[in-house]
């Protein structure tokens, strides 16, 4: 039992010290563009944009590694590790780069206060320090006694896991972009002053004649790639775009890419993860990734090949695999949707699983208990400010037990919308924005959250409507424009766009914009900045006015979502669902499509506001925000307010109501 | 020549797909609901925004700037036909009038006629009802998919034609100070 988790553990760190050599190499070839062999996945979204929950990975694997490297580096240089096995070499072949990046690393971990540095990192990581290196040592040295096995399967439980964990979040560029390049990424940045000559002397040898030998050798590797290396699914089966992503593919072919042997593509297992939910269940999923961990090596294989087959093939896969249904667990999970599928997992986690990768089902059946533990409805990542700055104090009015509309501050009270929306908006999931969940009425609530905001969006439409309707006099009815018109002014301060979408909405519903006595009355100033809120939320253009200022605002935000849902049911009504070359060949470009809008919500959620919430005007605005009347009876109520008149009807009141008559 | 169209029907009416039919259609591009195309020799570029049911926000906003609408049912599903009239209101409320506003009302999916529920003759007699053209299409067969448009676009511009016509009187009409010595008189009629 033991020696077979010695073996998984062994293997297990040779792949990760592999696949390590390998990002580092697509740095490589990604800066001298005269060696690209595969042209690395490029990130479409900007590093601005990345979402909340993939830069929290993010960070967290960054963490990590790079501590994992700092601790590498240190057991590195007392005992100069000698070329030993012929698969230790690619490793080896990095170390000089491992070298810079442990100095960047220990400067970084430096500058973290000890509380966010436990916040970023996991508490088992800080075992990987000691037990990666060990790990390493056992994997190139082979005349470590067994007694040195013995202590890394002990300790070694957690620490390769660690790595395989947060690495396969990262793609491939993302990593070799971010992390490793030594200047311009925030590693770099940080070891700006403090470098060392040695550091120095590490980087000119890193970029000078030593390069070329390092890249060509792998190149070679790769064009010998042997049959039994090669992609189980047909050519067919998978069409690439000119870009190189996935256009379409069977689910057989993209459950493969998801957990391919030799390439990680991030943002290819992002989206499979947010969307696959629009062509298949997750039993369909999770058996696929079953027949996946059970890969069968193909016929006529001969012993030694069969080795390196298991060796660079199946455990890659199996732990690609795990790597899936982890992250799957940790993000992608729905409670009550999936709850089922739990049980089906924990039972493949203890049998199959375990026999064949038992630190790896430990692991999983950890996350998995997590999850069965977890209350209903808990928050899962809870929002928590991070600056320390008390929020503005609220502005109240002198009665605040007898509020009235007009005596609350506009900005008190955007504030209290915003905080409303706030909070309906951070509660969307990416589910719901799937196969246009919120439109449809059977079908449970899957887009419950998508369609509470609507419903309050149409609420906040309304009050505003009925507010100005239900005040008699002319002047007053100016009053309550001004107030309205004061408020989304904002809510665009606050980056609100949806309730100042909402507002402006019920301003210029038929019903209010049609009482021309009223608006000739309103002041200039305020009629200018109507206007200038009308023209940001125009469509012209596909809101390209109030696309651009959402991208140039500093968050926290409420973007208006009215436009999500646009996009989201123009991409599902104008794209087929599979290709047209092939039915079975899914759409993946769709789905890519889906993915980025459902990408750009969450990155919207991840920031909160720092105000404070005054429970009597959410009281008082709620109560307000009632199922507004039918819109033709509000319309009824606008004409006889100021009823339709002809030009000479119009003189005759105007003498009226001037004394003439 | 820029022509901003709406459509206006319940879900799953197939809204979009009336606008679009290509493989890959990316919305979040600027240009995305735009469509260039001839109309009789005219180079015209279509604006067309969908309205959703249940949506209210900027409804009417969209309503006001739009310019001709279309009225999409299913002829598969009876709901969706009997909420036309609803749409209509909501036209004739923001327009004020829907006199010379062009409306045209699409029965689509016409391809599923096993499934019909609304017959040709309902649809032909709620158009007389609510003055307005009337067509049977179908995006899967591409059938007076483009018809449906362009006729609106057409009577878009028959109605600008119209108020050139108009406006060109205008010159004839008299000038302000003959406006004001008639409102004067009026002023003193009702004086007296």
């Amino acid at each position: 039992m033991v020696d077979k988790a010695i073996k998984d553990v062994v293997i297990a760190a040779k792949f990760l010290v592999e696949e390590k050599a390998e990002q580092e190499q697509n740095k490589l070839r990604s800066r001298r563009p005269s060696v690209v062999e595969t042209p690395p996945t490029k990130r479409r979204i900007t590093s601005s944009y990345s979402t909340n929950s993939t830069s929290s990975n993010n960070n967290n694997a960054l963490d990590q590694i790079v501590e994992n490297d700092s601790s590498d580096s240190t057991e590195n240089q007392p005992n100069p590790i000698s070329p030993v096995s012929s698969s230790a070499t690619t490793g080896l072949q990095t170390v000089p780069e491992n070298d810079i990046i442990s100095t960047n690393g220990s400067t970084l971990i430096g500058d973290v206060s000890p509380d966010e540095y436990d916040a970023q990192v996991s508490p088992t990581s800080a075992n990987s320090a000691n037990g990666r290196p060990t790990g390493n040592r056992a994997r190139s040295d082979s005349t470590v006694s067994s007694k040195t096995y013995n202590d890394t399967a002990s300790s070694l439980t957690h620490p390769p896991l660690q790595r395989s964990q947060t690495q396969p979040i990262l793609s491939s560029s993302v990593s070799a972009d971010y992390q490793f390049s030594p200047s311009p990424s925030p590693t770099g940045g940080n070891s700006g002053g403090t470098k060392s000559p040695r550091t120095e002397n590490k980087v000119t040898k890193f970029f000078g004649e030593d390069v070329p030998s390092n890249l060509t050798q792998p190149n070679k590797q790769k064009e010998d790639k042997p049959w039994f290396l090669n992609y189980d699914y047909e050519p067919s089966e998978m069409i690439f775009n000119m870009e190189s992503y996935v256009k379409g593919g069977t689910l057989n072919a993209l459950v493969e890419r998801l957990t391919m042997h030799d390439l990680l593509d991030s943002n290819f297992i992002a989206t499979f993860l947010l969307t696959y939910r629009s062509f298949c269940t997750t039993d369909e999923f999770f058996d696929m990734l079953v027949k996946r961990f059970m890969i069968q090596p193909p016929e006529n294989i001969t012993p030694e090949e069969l080795e390196v087959w298991q060796e660079k093939k199946q455990t890659p896969v199996r732990l690609r695999v795990f790597n899936i249904m982890k992250t799957w667990l940790e993000t992608y999970y729905i409670d009550g949707q999936d709850s089922h599928c739990l049980e089906r997992m924990r039972e493949f986690a203890t049998t199959t699983m375990h026999e064949n990768m038992a630190f790896a089902a430990v692991s999983l059946i950890k996350v998995i208990e997590k999850r069965q533990q977890q209350p209903k409805d808990a928050v899962f990542k809870a929002l928590v400010l991070t600056n320390s700055d008390r929020p503005p104090v609220p502005i109240l009015p002198k009665n605040i037990k007898k509020l009235k509309f007009l005596d609350i501050d506009p900005l008190e009270i955007s504030r209290q919308l915003t905080l409303i929306e706030c909070k309906l908006y951070n509660k969307i999931q990416p589910v719901e924005c799937l196969d246009k969940a919120w439109s449809k009425e059977e079908g449970g609530d899957i887009a419950a959250n998508i369609k509470a905001m609507i419903v309050n969006s149409n609420q906040i439409t309304g009050w505003v409507a009925e507010s100005v309707l239900n005040q008699s006099e002319v002047k007053k009815r100016c009053l309550y424009i001004k107030h309205f018109v004061a408020v989304a002014d904002k809510c665009r301060a606050l980056n609100n766009f949806n309730s100042l979408t909402a507002i402006i909405s019920g301003l210029n519903s038929a019903p209010i914009h049609r009482l021309k006595r009223t608006w000739e009355m309103v002041n200039t100033k305020t009629i200018q900045t109507l206007e200038a809120l009308n023209k940001i939320m125009n469509s012209t253009k596909n809101f390209a006015e109030y696309r651009e200022m959402l991208h140039s605002v500093n968050p926290p935000c409420v973007p208006f979502l009215g436009v999500y849902l646009t996009d989201l049911t123009f991409i599902e009504d104008g794209n087929p669902n599979t290709l047209k070359k092939s039915r079975q060949l899914i759409n993946f470009s769709k789905r890519m499509k889906t993915a980025e809008v459902i990408r750009e919500i969450q990155q919207y959620q991840s920031v909160p506001y720092n105000l404070a919430a005054v429970q009597e005007i959410q009281m008082f605005i709620k109560c307000h925000l009632q199922d507004s009347r039918d819109v033709g009876d509000l319309y009824d109520q606008s004409l006889s307010m100021e009823p339709r008149e002809r030009e000479d009807e119009k003189i005759a009141r105007l003498l009226q109501e001037s004394g003439f008559l | 020549m820029l022509y901003k169209l709406v459509l206006l029907g319940a879900n799953g009416v197939g809204k979009i797909c009336l606008n679009h039919f290509s493989e890959t259609y990316d919305p979040t591009i600027e240009d995305s609901y735009r469509k260039q195309v001839v109309i009789d020799d005219h180079p015209c570029i279509l604006e067309v925004l969908p309205i959703k049911g249940e949506y209210n926000t900027l409804r009417d906003q969209w309503i006001r700037d739009g310019q001709g609408f279309l009225l999409v049912y299913s002829i598969s599903e009876r709901s969706t036909f009997e909420r036309i009239e609803h749409f209509w209101d909501q036209i004739a409320r923001v327009k004020g009038t829907v006199d010379n506003v062009p409306i045209m009302l699409v029965g689509n999916k016409c391809d599923k006629i096993t499934e019909r529920e609304v017959s040709r003759e309902e649809g032909m007699n709620m158009a007389r009802r609510l003055n307005c053209e009337f067509i049977e299409s179908s995006v899967l067969m591409c059938v007076n998919v483009e018809r449906a448009f362009y006729t609106v676009v057409r009577m878009i511009r028959t109605n600008r034609d119209k108020k050139e016509n108009n406006e060109n009187e205008v010159i004839i009409k008299p000038d302000p100070t003959i406006l004001l010595q008639k409102k004067k008189d009026l002023f003193f009629k009702l004086l007296s």
